[in-house]
């Protein structure tokens, strides 16, 4: 049996990227995770669906210790003790959920090291490029946040509630599911329908389906068996425009199109144009069919509006990383793990249990460097 | 009959502060107190398939990215795969080759579906599938990496700027005599001092601006669900997640791992598994030490009235043990948590972390009067159960409290009173604390002592249904 020399010596490294609702979870140097998995656990047998919502502390503590344990005993079959763990985690992450994390891990699991890396930044690593406007469309929300060279630019951030569950929630209103049975999940049946039938129509076809009239050629109806026992009818006009909520611009003129214009007109003269041609789209939702050219139609038709005139901007570019776009900020830890600066920029055990603090950002300060 | 184990009518607090039940706790030995899978620590004790049972080193499991090596997965409903064979006759003239093919029993999958050519040997080279991004990923990875290194490089370069004039000390650290070795062996000079060092060039993605369009055919296609793959099915194997259910590739087996627990108090083990076999080395559940309490007999319960309530006790160790019980203080409930230390125990050296214990929050529904006194209660005999003439002295019971006794179990009577304000449907919590005799065997053989008894403290929990 060949062994690498490289991977015996040197204390492996875990990569998660804990999303609101599926876990991305892997080894450093690897090219793709393990596993996706919901993010779900359960405490004494109460499912718990969404760790994000736990508001109290204790329940979150006991939620993040069950997660934990089974990514660990059930993926990724190493013992937590004195392993680096990078966690990829959006900036926009509430506070609280990374110090009972980082408690978590350091305490209950005792690892050696952490260090949290900001998914935007670490999506970049896998294109090889230093600046890009990272929107980055999970479940729950849709994030922007602009790089610049490497450095990410928190006053441009722009954040909105429009992401995987909002099209879930209008798959739920405009298809009639009938009644369930106690076994089958409404949120699960939704999220099956989105993610195998519907796709995002174009621009112009939604135009016309917006105003009640028939468009050629027309989108064919599926037929959507639930439980095998009943089968429900999902009409073409659903399963293209589902996704149109996403771009529908809301009482304060905002959409996932406006957002980025909106960072690329608050930024820097000098900045706007790279930012405009290093759009980077990460996470699940933008790997439904089309998105990627309805938004580059939404941002050429927006840029006509008198409000976005004046920016000279005439194309959008767009980067297709060598990965699926659900686990593009993992890739991007993977790699920052293979790296020698995570030795320099993870905290270490010891320095947590002495200041008994986590920082807001990676950095060498107060910290001895790892061997 | 498995069902009687999980219903959580009757639940003890383990030291952490959760609720569990008897059979999900441990007792450690050296702690003398009740442990769960909570506050244990977990080990990996050895790897293993769970379809073919094969240990595998961590080494190895490792290197085969914890999957097992023969056994395969249906892509499509997840069951085992089964490899059926055929016999085929290539040319008229040769003797018959036997071929072999994967076959779900299950789904019927089988590998002709994504056309995995049939294989000769029936453990069969069935071909792994390769992230097509491979290359450009590790051409990342290796870029990152020099630049990495040559970041630490210009570190130290300005680090020793302001060394004294004398270079003597840099011969061994920057290897100078290696250099001056090269030099002779006229071989290129290479620059230490990390000018020369070159990072690996990648070119930067290149953005598009033609982004890929729908395709002009997916508005009229009428769409076969069974032929498009579920997000469960696309995620088994991230790197493909293929679309079509034609495209699915059949997935290797993940492995399992037979944990050991230890105690994070005292670090000793609590239960460890016995490599290659159903069996355990060390297994202090609490099932074995601690007496189990079940109901027998409850009076209806009515609000403000006591009622008799007959809980059956049964003692599983070897020795006989004897039980007291008390009221459940819920003022001190949080304040005396880790049990004391045992004389002549010897302290872990470190002290370290520990996580927090959970606080407990408890209601009480009620009041409940427990038997006084001690009450004994005979060791397990597996024997007595087929002497019928086995006569157990009842003579010091109170038959207050002592309901009947027979072998190693005893019935005690329990007084119930649920407060006024008991809503209907509503059940009734009640707590009591057990202390029973733990004989302490541990000490006899590190210190040479007699054994001794300890009573062990445990807080039990009654959850009683309730159907005013």
């Amino acid at each position: 049996m060949k062994i690498d020399s490289d991977f015996l010596p040197e204390k492996q490294c875990i990569v998660i990227d804990i999303g609101t609702k599926y876990t991305k979870f892997g080894f450093a140097t690897e090219h793709s995770p393990r596993c996706i998995i919901p993010t779900c656990c359960e405490i004494d047998g109460t499912p718990i669906s969404d760790i994000y919502t736990c508001k109290d502390v204790q329940t979150l503590t006991l939620a993040l210790t069950n997660f934990i344990h089974m990514l660990f005993y059930k993926y990724a079959l190493v013992a937590p003790k004195d392993k680096k763990v990078i966690i990829v985690e959006s900036l926009l992450s509430p506070t609280t959920f990374k110090e009972i994390l980082a408690k978590v891990l350091f305490i209950t699991y005792e690892v050696a090291s952490l260090c949290f890396v900001p998914s935007h930044c670490a999506s970049l690593f896998t294109l090889g490029i230093s600046t890009g406007l990272v929107l980055d469309v999970g479940y729950k929300e849709a994030i922007l946040i602009p790089v610049c060279e490497g450095v990410p630019v928190l006053r441009l951030w722009q954040a909105m509630a429009l992401a995987g569950q909002t099209v879930e929630n209008q798959i739920k209103t405009r298809i009639d599911i009938g009644q369930l049975s106690p076994d089958e999940s409404i949120d699960n049946i939704a999220e099956d329908i989105k993610a195998r039938t519907c796709f995002v129509t174009s621009l112009k076809r939604s135009k016309i389906l917006a105003t009640g009239q028939n468009v050629e050629p027309k989108t064919s109806d599926v037929e959507y068996h639930i439980n095998g026992e009943r089968s429900i009818t999902i009409s073409g006009d659903i399963r293209e425009t589902v996704h149109d909520v996403l771009f529908e611009e809301n009482i304060d003129e905002m959409s996932i199109t406006t957002m980025i214009l909106e960072t690329i007109i608050n930024s820097n003269v000098d900045t706007r144009l790279k930012l405009a041609e290093n759009i980077v789209l990460i996470g699940g939702t933008v790997m439904a069919k089309g998105f990627m050219s309805r938004l580059k139609e939404e941002l050429v038709e927006k840029l006509k509006s008198p409000k976005y005139n004046n920016l000279k901007i005439t194309k959008f570019k767009f980067h297709i990383a060598p990965a699926f776009e659900n686990y593009i900020a993992w890739l991007g830890g993977s790699i920052f793990g293979s790296t020698n600066n995570l030795n320099i920029l993870s905290q270490t055990r010891e320095n947590y249990i002495n200041e008994n603090f986590v920082p807001d950002w990676p950095t060498t300060f107060t910290r001895q460097k790892i061997e | 009959m498995a069902s009687y184990m999980f219903q959580k009518t009757i639940t003890s607090i383990c030291t952490c502060g959760l609720q569990k039940l008897l059979p999900d706790l441990f007792f450690c030995r050296h702690c003398l107190t009740l442990r769960c899978d909570f506050c244990v620590s977990h080990e990996i004790d050895t790897t293993y398939c769970p379809h073919c049972f094969e240990n595998l080193s961590s080494t190895e499991a490792k290197h085969k990215k914890n999957r097992c090596a023969s056994c395969l997965e249906c892509p499509r409903c997840f069951n085992t795969l089964s490899t059926r064979s055929y016999s085929r006759t290539p040319e008229p003239k040769k003797p018959p080759q036997k071929m072999y093919y994967l076959l779900c029993l299950f789904c019927n999958w089988r590998s002709h579906e994504p056309s995995i050519p049939d294989q000769p040997t029936s453990s069969g080279n069935w071909p792994v599938n390769k992230n097509p991004n491979d290359g450009r990923i590790l051409d990342l990875i290796n870029h990152y990496k020099s630049v990495s290194l040559k970041e630490v490089f210009d570190k130290q370069k300005r680090n020793t700027k302001h060394y004294g004039r004398n270079y003597m000390h840099f011969l061994e650290k920057f290897g100078l005599n290696a250099m001056m070795a090269r030099k002779r062996a006229g071989l290129p000079n290479f620059h230490s001092d990390g000018t020369g060092f070159s990072t690996s060039e990648i070119s930067p993605a290149e953005a598009i601006e033609n982004v890929p369009e729908l395709p002009i055919n997916i508005f009229e296609d009428i769409v076969d669900l069974k032929q498009v793959s579920t997000l469960e099915q696309r995620f088994a194997t991230p790197e493909l997640q293929a679309e079509n259910t034609d495209d699915l590739f059949p997935i290797r087996k993940h492995l399992r791992v037979k944990h050991s627990l230890r105690c994070r108090v005292c670090e000793h083990n609590v239960v460890k598994p016995e490599y290659n076999a159903v069996k355990f080395k060390i297994k202090h559940l609490a099932y074995y030490h601690v007496p189990e309490i079940k109901i027998i007999k409850c009076e209806p319960l009515v609000a403000g009235k006591w009622s008799s309530l007959i809980l059956k006790l049964c003692n599983p160790a070897q020795i006989s043990t004897a039980v007291r019980f008390e009221k459940l203080d819920l003022n001190t409930i949080n304040i005396i948590r880790e049990p004391r230390r045992l004389e002549g125990e010897d302290l872990i050296a470190t002290p370290k972390q520990l996580p927090e214990p959970i606080p407990i929050v408890l209601e009480l529904h009620g009041d409940i009067m427990v038997p006084e006194g001690e009450i004994k209660i005979a060791a397990r005999d597996d024997t007595a159960e087929y002497d019928d003439t086995n006569e157990v002295n009842t003579d010091n019971d109170d038959p207050k409290y002592v309901y009947w006794r027979k072998g190693n179990k005893v019935a005690l009577k329990f007084e119930v009173k649920p407060s006024e304000n008991l809503k209907k449907n509503e059940n009734l919590q009640l707590g009591f604390v057990m202390h029973f005799m733990y004989m302490d065997t541990m000490l006899h053989v590190i210190n040479q002592k007699q054994p001794q008894t300890v009573l062990v403290p445990i807080n039990i929990l009654l959850n009683l249904p309730n159907s005013l």
